[in-house]
């Protein structure tokens, strides 16, 4: 019993300090441009003058293709890595992963 | 319910709008009372966007993926207001017809695959150009007068952007650039 009381409150600790842990600087940045990627994905139409649509553009090809790169390099680098695997595919959206220069 | 065959006539059917009476409820008040405020101190507002119908957004996603052969025209889910037949009974015509809307729509250049949702859906976001010259000054929600002598005279202004809050109207601050965009909650 003693014993109990002193393993349940090392693995909230040991847990806590688990989840607290900071990501990877390349998976923040893989983060970081999915996320905008994402949000454009969402601005584009048609309609909107020219020079924003030009605007959107470019910054679609900036960070949804920098995205698009740093995942499949991320999808190799932690393949082993299951958390690390579940944080990067929940971030990989649909614009990020259907981006293709044309 | 009669469908009617996909193809460039729907590209027309459901145009955004640039008029904030598009806008949602809260959002708008504090939008056309900071636009007020704006007008007021001299700045100069280009309204691009308010509100896109989410059944524009619906058109533009799956014209886009079917024009790409990404998907079956007979698996595309429908949404209730808009009666249209993706499947023309040819793969070939189905994708011709989604290719012709995206000409319509403007976007068959677009490298990535449209949302399906965004604040602009929701009638929670505006986009539009602000430029001024010299220095003005700008009333905020509480009535205090801002004098903005910072630089860029433009929307992307610090102090612009912490009047523009006072009234609820939040500049995008999520990741990335995207400059003239305004929202409820900066997203």
């Amino acid at each position: 019993m003693r014993d109990f009381f002193l393993i349940v409150p090392v693995y909230f600790v040991c847990s806590f300090a688990f989840s607290a842990e900071p990501l990877p600087k390349d998976v923040s940045r893989f983060i970081h441009n999915a996320e905008a990627c994402e949000h454009l994905a969402g601005e584009f139409d048609g309609e909107l003058p020219k020079r924003q649509q030009d605007d959107i553009l470019k910054n679609i090809h900036h960070y949804c293709k920098a995205a698009k790169n740093q995942l499949r390099i991320l999808e190799m680098k932690y393949r082993g890595n299951a958390r690390m695997m579940k944080v990067i595919k929940s971030n990989a959206n649909d614009a990020v992963t259907s981006y293709a220069r044309e | 319910m009669n469908e009617e065959l996909s193809g460039e006539k729907w590209g027309r059917k459901f145009p955004g709008s640039t008029n904030t009476r598009d806008l949602s409820g809260n959002f708008r008040l504090a939008v056309e009372d900071f636009l007020y405020a704006m007008k007021e101190a001299g700045i100069r507002v280009a309204i691009n966007a308010t509100y896109r119908p989410p059944q524009r957004s619906y058109l533009m996603h799956y014209a886009w993926r079917l024009a790409r052969k990404q998907l079956d025209p007979q698996c595309i889910p429908k949404m209730a207001g808009v009666n249209i037949a993706w499947d023309h009974g040819e793969i070939d015509a189905s994708v011709k017809a989604a290719k012709a809307m995206l000409i319509v729509l403007q976007i068959n250049n677009l490298p990535i695959k449209p949302a399906l949702r965004s604040q602009h859906n929701a009638g929670l976001a505006i986009d539009m150009d602000l430029v001024w010259s010299g220095v003005v000054e700008v009333k905020d929600a509480n009535g205090n007068l801002v004098k903005i002598a910072t630089l860029p005279r433009t929307g992307m202004n610090r102090q612009l952007i912490a009047v523009a809050a006072t009234y609820g109207v939040k500049k995008y601050n999520g990741p990335g650039s995207d400059r003239p965009h305004w929202s409820n909650n900066g997203y």
